[in-house]
């Protein structure tokens, strides 16, 4: 007898809907570009996703990008002769009540270069560069907080440091 | 005399009143005498309520100060059940676009939400979930 699988659903962001928007009106502008080869993948990406299969990696957590350790990501690719250029980041929800789904939230699609995808998926769950989930939990205000250095804030989104090595953080 | 059908009732949902009679005192004409006259017969109990209005129709009631306090806490529990009603309704409409919000999709209502590249993905991914459910 086999095990029955979990039922999953996804849950995109916002934000997430406006990365394969974007993805899929160059498509159509550019039918001959890579971008509607690249929309294909991300979507079949996406239906294994949606299927159970774990992401190409969990993610942990790193001074130089929002801790995204709660997430998986998933290497997305047009060209198969090449590293993928771009990232899926996602994580699970388990059912809080017995028969439900289970949720995959889909937080963003991004270019792997200089990390984009990561920052763009910290910023969309609210998380600066450089502290921890546990840190996090621990301020009540993290953001609005005035004690906390604007620099650091500000800086952590708008200029992702250049220098990071991407094999830090695929 | 004039019959009530209620044209001004039916407000309270369960509460039709049966029809009945009254006495309309027409305006048109009554002069300060006559009003002290029914003003008088009111106060004695003689007429009540003491209604008021021109051609035979109904127009104005004087009832007893208690009646009208009556009347009034009527109408506010009315209103305030409606409104008890209306933010139930409310709070379950919002309860319930919370929890579709929640409840996530399927990858092919994604896809198919952003134009006709994704329509024509999630059509050739159905396709190909049904063969492969076929082998």
């Amino acid at each position: 007898m086999s095990e029955r699988r979990p039922v999953i659903r996804i849950l995109p962001t916002a934000g997430l809907k406006q990365d394969l928007q974007a993805l899929h009106d160059a498509a159509l502008k550019k039918p001959q570009g890579p971008e509607g080869r690249l929309l294909r993948v991300a979507l079949n990406e996406l239906g294994r996703i949606q299927q159970g299969v774990p992401g190409t990696h969990p993610l942990g957590y790193m001074p130089s990008y929002p801790d995204l350790s709660d997430c998986e990501t998933t290497y997305v690719g047009a060209d198969p002769n090449a590293k993928p250029s771009h990232r899926i980041v996602w994580r699970e929800r388990a059912p809080q009540r017995p028969g439900e789904p289970v949720i995959r939230e889909i937080i963003a699609l991004g270019e792997r270069a200089n990390g984009q995808a990561y920052h763009m998926a910290g910023q969309r769950l609210g998380r600066p560069v450089g502290f921890t989930l546990a840190e996090l939990a621990a301020q009540r205000q993290p953001i609005a907080s005035p004690s906390r250095p604007r620099q650091r804030l500000t800086g952590s989104f708008d200029t992702p440091s250049m220098n990071e090595p991407d094999h830090q953080f695929e | 005399m004039t019959r009530n059908d209620n044209a001004h009732g039916g407000s309270s949902p369960g509460a039709e009143l049966p029809k009945f009679s009254v006495n309309v005192v027409p305006t048109d004409q009554l002069r300060h005498e006559e009003l002290a006259t029914v003003l008088n017969l009111y106060r004695r109990g003689q007429v009540t309520p003491l209604i008021f209005g021109d051609g035979n129709k109904p127009e104005a009631a004087i009832i007893p100060f208690a009646a009208f306090v009556r009347l009034m806490k009527y109408d506010h529990a009315a209103h305030v059940h409606a409104e008890a009603d209306f933010q139930a309704e409310l709070s379950r409409r919002i309860q319930e676009s919370d929890a579709s919000g929640e409840a996530g999709m399927t990858v092919e209502e994604l896809a198919e939400s952003l134009g006709p590249l994704g329509q024509q993905w999630a059509d050739d991914h159905r396709a190909a979930q049904q063969e492969k459910r076929h082998e």
